[in-house]
């Protein structure tokens, strides 16, 4: 199996994805009967067959996402290309190590721990269930910081929110270890994109921080250094004048994002992001039909779906006016 | 009261002190119903209002709280409440109100979400803090008014009770010893007038 054939597949992959019309048209739907009855014609259909509350089908969703990582994963070839899709599909290892931390702080049942993680065995290595078994948030950053997240026991467990930064951080640290060893002619389009990420998580950290008065210290520790994009120095020196429309004055290209932030909409500005993401990866698609691009377009159109499927879902459960779903929804 | 009458004057003059002391714990009482009431009719103005803005907050951050759960999901947002590590805590105390002891809270300590939360709830959860604690408020007016009207209701039973049955039967009692004392008075009067008539025909007769 080699990259081309990847490509291939993804192409014929993405036939399969749910095409925009159809997540219109579920999102107008009013209960969550109906919402599973036109599902049942699609490859979630199975798996929704036995679910009795919204909670099962968020789970069914995330179930078929990390399937189709997985299948994924297993015509993808041995090499840079694999080692960069495993650590970008680590990110919901982190989200899983994330939330075992925040239950773990509640003191919550090992079973209920269990029952809120995504189910990443299969693209994934991190084995959670010693973490899961811990006895107490101590001995669990214990464990954690005997692996590669030594820095997060540097923190202990007062602030939980410089922990997951600091995995997050590790996170991106390793993913973009892993783009640079993809050959050039795939990596330059995929920096554009994960670029574009780890600067707006870095400017959601400015704001934090402003908000929540970190010390400068603190701060440089927790950015994540982005060698394509906006220098570290930079945000030091507007995170110095203490004012959050500093931020919208020195960094414009992304005033949308952190105006949406500001206001407390921080939800409105992920989703504007991954639309950006989107609309990019839509342009560039055109110029190249072979490219690795096609397998990160792939990848993003399966969280988008994902993520579309779940505000859907979630969406009819609270009975949210139509306006408001269309609004939530990451659609071309 | 005691079920055995004598018809005295002495026990005329017991009972009509004791009417006496009834109409005035009536009128006490009535007083009290009064007072009761007015305390009621300003708590139930604060308690319309309070609820309005109570229910109001509680509306705003639902809708808050179902726009964020949709976008991030449902672990996300199970997960949150880990940053919380301090519990409310509320100190209530007795208060007594025209001798009603209703709850009073002395001390409301919600802990700050402030710089503990991840940002994208932070206002959410100030949000919940206010309302909470508007909300504890609203449960300790619901407490007090609860408590002024059982009291209200036991006040409205005895001024009842007193005014339709207790009073009136002493006012008939009362009128009863008295009609007794008059007939006995005037049975002695005349048992008098007669013996005085018995005795002069005696002496006439002599």
């Amino acid at each position: 199996m080699n990259l081309t054939y990847l490509i291939c597949r993804c192409h014929g992959f993405e036939t399969r994805l749910l095409p925009a019309n159809f997540i219109r048209e579920l999102a107008m739907v009013n209960h969550l009967r109906d919402l599973l009855e036109r599902l049942s014609q699609t490859s979630y259909g199975p798996r929704l067959k036995d679910v009795r509350s919204v909670w099962d089908i968020e789970r069914v969703f995330a179930e078929e996402l990390m399937d189709r990582f997985y299948r994924l994963l297993r015509i993808t070839p041995e090499g840079a290309i694999y080692d960069f899709l495993k650590t970008y599909f680590r990110k919901y290892e982190i989200q899983n190590l994330i939330w075992i931390i925040r239950m773990k702080r509640r003191k919550a049942p090992e079973d209920e721990i269990r029952r809120l993680l995504l189910p990443t065995e299969k693209i994934g290595e991190v084995k959670f269930e010693p973490l899961i078994k811990a006895e107490n948030l101590g001995e669990l950053l214990t464990l954690l910081g005997r692996k590669e997240y030594r820095e997060v026991v540097k923190y202990g467990e007062e602030n939980l929110l410089l922990i997951e930064s600091i995995l997050k951080k590790t996170y991106y640290r390793q993913l973009i270890k892993c783009l640079s060893k993809i050959p050039t002619a795939d990596r330059s389009d995929i920096r554009d994109i994960i670029t574009l990420e780890i600067d707006l998580s870095n400017l959601k950290l400015c704001i934090l921080a402003l908000s929540y008065n970190y010390d400068e210290h603190t701060v440089r520790s927790l950015l994540i250094r982005n060698p394509r994009g906006i220098p570290l120095w930079k945000f030091v020196a507007t995170l110095r004048k203490r004012s959050p429309q500093k931020f919208i004055e020195h960094f414009p290209k992304h005033r949308g994002f952190l105006e949406a932030v500001l206001s407390g909409e921080e939800w409105r500005a992920d989703v504007e992001y991954l639309r950006t993401v989107r609309r990019r990866l839509q342009l560039k698609k055109i110029e190249k039909y072979i490219s690795f691009l096609y397998v990160v377009k792939y990848v993003i159109d399966l969280e988008t779906e994902y993520r579309n499927l779940r505000s859907i879902a979630l969406s009819i459960h609270h009975n949210l006016p139509l306006d408001a779903r269309r609004r939530l929804l990451i659609l071309p | 009261m005691s079920t055995t009458i004598r018809h005295t004057k002495g026990f005329l003059l017991d009972f009509k002190r004791r009417l006496e002391f009834i109409k005035s714990a009536h009128n006490l009482l009535e007083m009290k119903r009064d007072q009761l009431m007015r305390e009621l009719k300003e708590d139930l103005e604060k308690l319309k209002e309070m609820r309005k803005k109570v229910v109001e907050e509680i509306g705003e951050i639902n809708n808050e709280f179902a726009f964020l759960h949709v976008a991030y999901g449902s672990q996300e947002i199970e997960t949150v409440p880990a940053f919380l590590e301090e519990k409310a805590q509320v100190t209530i105390i007795p208060k007594s109100i025209l001798g009603v002891t209703v709850p009073l809270i002395k001390e409301i300590n919600i802990p700050s979400v402030k710089g503990k939360c991840p940002f994208y709830i932070a206002s959410l959860a100030e949000k919940a803090a206010t309302a909470l604690l508007n909300l504890i408020r609203l449960s300790e007016l619901e407490a007090e008014i609860e408590f002024i009207l059982e009291d209200l209701r036991n006040t409205n039973i005895r001024v009842n009770a007193l005014e339709k049955v207790v009073i009136p039967r002493y006012q008939l009692l009362i009128k009863y010893i008295q009609d007794v004392l008059d007939h006995e008075m005037l049975e002695e009067f005349m048992r008098t007038k007669m013996v005085k008539n018995v005795l002069s025909k005696r002496r006439g007769g002599a």
